[in-house]
């Protein structure tokens, strides 16, 4: 078992198999060697961590994607929008919570779940225009209507057939 | 949190996902790059990272600097090309370049043609010291006119590692069509290795065989992976010497006499895949003076344009007779390459300006040539199929299968053009499955007949649960019942078998067609009932059921 300790100061006891998942604890293991030393999560809160060990659990034993897997796969796999029906319903959260997901595994190195997030947001971006992805995200518009309209001029040609 | 404070890396991810070259994904795209100034960034190196021709770049300048003219109608379609009005200005060129160094992989093709001369000059006399594609990654040009080989020469900056270079691609993605050998773009290849020393995988289809075109590969200090018209034996010594080389495809046209003292060139590196194209002349020299020590898929393709064999019949059944002896080339096969081998596939061709096409002409391949093949005991696929095998037996496959049990794909003499009867029959097939545990994939002719289905080797081979279809050329065939019983006592999942698509067959094999169309037609019967059998037997399982 491994001891984890959160940004809020919670400690989770873990499966080594479950946490090895993220690369950054792997590789920190594999440094610290065998001990009862906890590790300080400083960038994740309780409520996340729980999210990702939710996610590791599940997904515990499946091969992880190999460090030196050329760009073409990388590109595919990126590209391949499906998500399974368990990590579909486990993704289902408020946005808050998805891109504090995103940024874990972000910084955890759980790419698989990294993909899972980045496909969710995309999935919800695809097809919209500037205004409804501000509406979707709550962004504000801080271009000029200048600004943005020399982008949309520069960048006609990807709307093009 | 908000989605403007995830980091710029994890935007590009996000923003990657939604980026599959799709017209409806790029409109996506750029208007995330319209949404807000976080997003603009990312949003933009997404959309300008794969680009193909110059258009995009040309449609960021304004409407004066730019004339777009009509150039010629081709099918009644008006075709136009952008032209330049005046010289670009400073402030024109900070434009350009800010999207230009965005692009990661450029793609030119045909479309080069609606350019013209002033936006070539324009591109290739940047006002500034920097090249215009500062992180250019990957360069595919697909185009053969001379005219425009001096912006090909603006693009070779030292970044690139991935160049593909030819007059068109291909469907399939190992071939394309080569450019014309022609002095310039021989001196443009000669250079490439101190134009871009970076390279990693370069494709160039070039059948100009001069020194300095082979010689220009040694350069390069960490190649992956390399497909490239002609090589020559100083070039092959210096690629052997490379650790990184992981697949290599070449030419070969003369390999001249070993430069005296110097050992063999050995590939000991990591190099898993080779494929070679030689004239039938030639081919036995080469593989007797290269060594592969660690490769798993052999491709060879044997020109057979002029010399290979004559178009008399008479001359098909001796190896002897042909420049190209076939036993000795498989010895020279078992001397070039390593155990290791798992792949192999050989055929023959017409070789049209570089570009290998299928020629099917039968050049008969015996047990004198299999006995050189037997120790490649890791072999899963073998891909002879342009052989004519009439002369291998039962016996003989036997004692192949019993060599190579590890056999997925096999390939063997079925796609022959001018076809004899194989002296292989339906026992071979049966030594086949009994042996080779693994297979999936069965391209083979033989004779098919009834056997005594209580006898060895039939009553103990274990069925093959994997084949779904068969490929048997054309095959002769003898009593499709029996036929049909027999393969599906084999094969009990087969439910095709396909024959060759001919508009007419040889004599006599036109009179097997329906034979194999009767056996299709007894298989679905027997597949069919086979089913129901198994859903009886489960459902009197179930209740317990006396059978």
């Amino acid at each position: 078992m491994v001891l984890l300790v959160t940004s809020d100061n919670v400690q989770f006891q873990v499966d080594k198999e479950v946490v090895e998942r993220s690369v950054l604890i792997k590789n920190m293991l594999e440094d610290v060697g065998e001990s009862d030393q906890s590790i300080p999560l400083a960038n994740v809160s309780s409520s996340v961590l729980k999210k990702v060990i939710e996610y590791c659990e599940h997904h515990r034993g499946e091969p992880l994607p190999s460090a030196d897997a050329d760009q073409n796969q990388d590109e595919t796999r990126k590209r391949t929008t499906d998500i399974s029906e368990w990590d579909q319903k486990f993704i289902t959260v408020d946005q808050e919570m998805l891109f504090e997901i995103i940024l874990a595994a972000n910084y955890l190195d759980i790419k698989s779940l990294l993909d899972v997030g980045c496909k969710t947001v995309a999935n919800m971006i695809k097809g919209k225009t500037p205004e409804e992805i501000r509406r979707l995200f709550n962004i504000v518009n801080d271009f000029t209507p200048e600004e943005e309209a020399q982008i949309k001029k520069e960048n006609e040609w990807a709307e093009d057939r | 949190m908000h989605i403007c404070l995830l980091p710029t890396e994890t935007l590009l991810e996000i923003f990657a996902t939604i980026n599959d070259s799709r017209l409806d994904s790029r409109v996506t795209i750029a208007a995330l790059a319209r949404t807000c100034q976080k997003f603009k960034e990312p949003a933009l190196n997404i959309l300008w990272k794969n680009t193909t021709g110059f258009k995009p770049l040309l449609s960021c300048l304004r409407p004066n600097a730019k004339l777009v003219k009509p150039y010629a109608r081709v099918n009644s379609a008006k075709k136009r090309r952008v032209t330049l009005s005046t010289p670009l200005s400073l402030e024109e060129w900070n434009i350009v370049g800010q999207y230009a160094r965005r692009i990661r992989s450029l793609t030119i093709t045909s479309s080069i043609n609606d350019i013209d001369e002033r936006v070539v000059q324009a591109l290739i006399s940047t006002p500034t010291s920097a090249p215009l594609f500062l992180n250019l990654h990957r360069l595919e040009w697909w185009d053969d006119q001379e005219r425009f080989l001096p912006l090909l020469r603006s693009l070779l900056v030292p970044t690139i590692r991935s160049m593909k270079l030819g007059s068109a691609p291909s469907l399939d993605a190992f071939s394309c069509h080569p450019w014309t050998p022609s002095f310039v773009k021989s001196a443009l290849l000669a250079s490439l290795g101190t134009r871009c020393p970076s390279i990693r995988e370069l494709f160039c289809a070039y059948s100009d065989d001069s020194q300095a075109i082979c010689e220009f590969v040694c350069g390069w200090q960490e190649l992956l992976h390399l497909r490239m018209g002609v090589l020559n034996a100083q070039s092959l010594d210096h690629l052997a010497s490379l650790p990184s080389l992981k697949s290599l495809h070449f030419r070969i046209n003369d390999f001249g006499e070993a430069p005296h003292g110097n050992p063999t060139p050995t590939f000991t590196s990591q190099l898993t895949e080779v494929s070679i194209t030689a004239s039938a002349a030639i081919f036995t020299w080469c593989l007797r003076n290269v060594r592969f020590l660690s490769c798993q898929s052999v491709a060879l393709h044997i020109d057979s344009d002029t010399e290979l064999l004559s178009d008399s019949d008479d001359s098909m059944d001796t190896a002897a007779s042909l420049p190209l002896n076939i036993p000795g080339l498989m010895d020279s096969f078992s001397e070039c390459f390593s155990s290791a081998v798992e792949h192999i596939t050989i055929g023959f061709g017409n070789s049209s300006g570089g570009r290998y096409e299928h020629d099917t002409r039968p050049i008969v391949f015996g047990f004198d040539a299999v006995v050189s093949l037997l120790p490649f005991s890791r072999l899963t696929r073998l891909d002879l199929n342009q052989f004519c095998t009439s002369a291998i037996s039962d016996a003989t496959l036997k004692l192949m299968t019993q060599s190579w049990p590890r056999l997925e794909e096999i390939r063997f003499g079925s796609t022959t053009r001018r076809p004899k009867i194989p002296s292989l029959t339906f026992i071979g097939l049966v030594h086949l499955i009994q042996h080779c545990r693994q297979l999936r994939d069965i391209e083979m002719s033989f004779c098919a007949c009834s056997i005594d289905i209580n006898c060895e080797p039939f009553s103990r081979t274990i069925p093959n649960e994997k084949i779904t279809s068969i490929f048997v050329g054309i095959s002769p065939i003898i009593n499709p019942i029996a036929v049909a019983g027999q393969l599906h006592a084999l094969m009990p999942n087969l439910t095709t078998v396909n024959v060759a698509r001919m508009l007419s067959f040889p004599p006599p094999f036109g009179l097997y067609k329906d034979g194999w169309s009767r056996v299709d037609e007894f298989l679905v019967v027997l597949t069919e009932g086979a089913k129901i059998r198994a859903k009886i037997g489960q459902v009197s399982h179930e209740h317990q059921l006396p059978d």
